[in-house]
């Protein structure tokens, strides 16, 4: 449930390179803005932190979610790929207003829509545009497996559909990455961060963080392509409760994007259905490899 | 597909003859049994039987752990490739600057021969993907990949990936070390994959669902994952792993070149005799003996390949010369590599399962017959395969369309 935002003009006062918002979105304890900062109009991100409460439990979750934004803003210092987003001039500081802690950086602003708005607004892709979305996701996710970071939420909604030819789709919000060099920063390590509806099938076995790679991340891609392209998910039902699609994931065999998008080559939907297979390793995991075939066939 | 020989001891003009009626795409020289100068005169002859036939070298490093037993059978191993080949120690090899330095020494030996490509050594996982074994295993496929493309950067470079039968059906284990080995940030090229048997007589070591199923999808997952996959002494289940993604299978002409097993560089157990000459039915997907051919070629024709190499089978029941057999192995290979690998793995093994029926109602026709066939040529294979196309499909979620 989304959190009570505090009022614009406190948050201007706590952070006062920001000189005006527009509210973009909310989710359970982060707000973003369209945000004037300086010259510049960027991503204004406000995160609500817990309060610092006595126990080491309190102690720690607060620990997790500033360990969480410094992570997400220092892999996105060191990524340079157009299709990750780029920080803004607003480095993270920590403010507090009306006696609650947050947390306020900033981001480019990427003038489009996600694709999960797209994908309401009907009206399926022609296969260049899916190619093109996943030739950038597979380049977002080599520029992240450099620096040995699993992504872990990549999905319609974290994908802004821009109208640059040359930086058609660019993918945001690494909140929840997964470095596989760092101590992991989940506390309980039985929770399994990310969307249900897109985590790899791999992601819900036990100790799953022992084998965990850059798959996961190639398996969302290849379901958001799918998506985008034939407007359905391949697994998942909407009104299906958690277990079932749960159990979707594990055990049920995807769509066919060919038996969806006829009209699309065999071998683009052959390669889209490949990056869903329940097991990682039946994936291409030659990122190099799959950049070449979108090129070529 | 590709069809290699896989070269040993007592060659002739096998191989060139299969080069020149081009059945062979290349060879696969032991060098236990040929000297690095016998090697190059016999790569100068390929070459010219097939200019552009493939030649690659399996270093056998994998017998360097059995090369401390004084009795060990390693030819020239020790004598003639000394620059790499010494009796080695799991101990040792636990030391990843050791694995680096033998590698290096195989591939530099290597590359001074005349070669078309080059594999790496490795040693043999022989109990389980969970194990010492196994690290050291990709340990050496690492190394190779990262200093094949050092020493010689033109070439394509393949990594030895030798299994027993054993650790081949831990399905579980299997996924867990392919999922580390598609993913190693120095890969080579391709691998060249061994599937040990107990010894080459034990034909249902490697005949069994499980194994075969396993040989498959090791060969589909590392296609999948854009690498090369060349099956060393595969005979006869050469067509199956073509239509699970493989480039390429090899056999030879003794049974010890048509099924992998330590039990070659071994101390000797005593002598066996010289088995009865064969002929390899494309409709059995077996071998049954010259004789059993003579009575079934006018019972149950459909047994007979109608290949040029048919004529090395003469009608009369005589036996056929001993180095024609080969060549009509490689001719029945071949021509089911054609039949049933097609660039769509779900046609190939839809082909695959069309055959193994084929070779059902023939050996159906057979019995009616009332035709005895030996141990060797029976039928008992086809459930296996069966049941490996089966595993196979499930293992590699193609069940699902």
């Amino acid at each position: 449930m989304p959190f009570q935002s505090p009022p614009d003009v406190e948050i201007i006062a706590a952070f006062p390179e920001v000189l005006s918002l527009e509210l973009l979105d909310s989710g359970g304890f982060k707000i973003a803005y369209k945000a004037k900062i300086g010259s510049d109009i960027e991503v204004f991100k406000l995160v609500r932190l817990p309060a610092p409460g006595p126990t080491d439990e309190e102690l720690a979750y607060r620990a997790e979610a500033i360990g969480r934004i410094r992570r997400e803003v220092e892999l996105l210092g060191r990524c340079n790929v157009p299709e990750l987003v780029k920080l803004g001039t607003l480095h993270p500081r920590i403010a507090s207003i009306g006696g609650t802690e947050y947390v306020g950086y900033s981001e480019e602003y990427l003038a489009g829509p996600d694709l999960w708005h797209l994908l309401r607004s009907g009206g399926k892709p022609r296969e260049d545009e899916a190619r093109e979305l996943f030739r950038a996701l597979v380049h977002a996710i080599m520029e992240l497996w450099k620096h040995r970071m699993i992504h872990r939420d990549i999905k319609p909604k974290n994908v802004i559909s821009l109208v640059n030819p040359s930086r058609r789709f660019v993918l945001l919000d690494l909140g929840i990455a997964y470095s596989l060099l760092d101590t992991g920063l989940t506390r309980d390590a039985h929770i399994v961060p990310g969307t249900l509806r897109y985590l790899a099938p791999e992601m819900l076995k036990p100790g799953f963080r022992q084998s965990l790679d850059y798959r996961a991340d190639l398996y969302a891609a290849g379901l958001t392509v799918f998506e985008y392209s034939a407007q359905i998910h391949p697994l998942a039902r909407s009104r299906a409760d958690m277990i079932e699609t749960l159990s979707r994931i594990a055990t049920q065999a995807p769509k066919l994007l060919q038996s969806e998008r006829p009209d699309f080559s065999v071998g683009f939907c052959r390669l889209v259905d490949q990056t869903l297979k329940k097991k990682p390793v039946l994936r291409p995991a030659n990122l190099e490899r799959i950049l070449a075939q979108l090129e070529n066939d | 597909m590709k069809l290699f020989a896989q070269h040993g001891f007592s060659d002739g003009l096998k191989t060139v003859e299969g080069l020149s009626k081009q059945l062979l795409d290349g060879v696969i020289f032991s060098p236990r049994d040929i000297t690095p100068e016998k090697l190059r005169e016999s790569a100068l002859k390929f070459a010219e039987s097939s200019p552009i036939s493939e030649r690659l070298f399996d270093p056998q490093y994998y017998a360097t752990l059995a090369a401390v037993d004084p009795l060990s059978r390693t030819g020239y191993l020790e004598e003639e490739y000394s620059s790499y080949f010494a009796p080695r120690r799991y101990d040792q090899l636990l030391r990843e600057s050791q694995v680096i330095e033998d590698v290096r020494k195989v591939l530099e030996c290597e590359t001074a021969l005349p070669l078309t490509a080059l594999i790496g050594p490795n040693i043999i996982i022989a109990r389980s993907f969970d194990s010492a074994e196994a690290a050291i295993a990709t340990n050496f496929v690492r190394a190779t990949g990262a200093e094949g493309k050092k020493i010689a950067p033109e070439k394509r470079i393949y990594a030895t990936l030798a299994v027993s039968r054993d650790a081949l059906i831990n399905t579980e284990e299997l996924l867990r070390f392919l999922n580390q080995l598609t993913v190693l940030e120095t890969p080579p090229d391709g691998f060249y994959v061994l599937v040990a048997a107990g010894n080459a007589e034990a034909r249902a070591d490697l005949f069994n669902a499980d194994v075969i199923a396993g040989w498959m999808f090791l060969n589909h997952a590392l296609s999948v994952n854009g690498f090369l996959v060349i099956n060393g002494y595969s005979d006869i289940l050469t067509p199956f792993l073509g239509a699970a993604g493989a480039e390429a299978g090899a056999t030879g002409w003794w049974s010890n070149l048509r099924t992998f097993s330590l039990d070659r560089f071994s101390p000797p157990i005593g002598g066996g005799r010289t088995p009865t000459e064969r002929y390899l039915s494309c409709a059995l997907l077996n071998r049954i003996t010259y004789y059993e051919l003579d009575i079934l070629r006018r019972r149950v024709p459909t047994v007979l390949n109608r290949l040029g190499s048919d004529d090395f089978y003469a009608g009369d029941g005589s036996q056929p010369p001993r180095n024609k057999e080969v060549l009509q192995t490689w001719d029945a290979i071949k021509a089911l590599n054609q039949a049933l690998v097609s660039g769509e793995e779900e046609e190939s093994l839809r082909r695959c399962a069309r055959a193994i029926q084929t070779a059902v109602d023939t050996y159906a026709l057979i019995s009616l017959q009332a035709v005895a066939l030996d141990s060797k040529s029976g039928d008992s294979h086809l459930e296996e395969i069966d049941g490996a196309l089966r595993l196979f499909n499930r293992l590699a979620e193609l069940d699902f369309v």
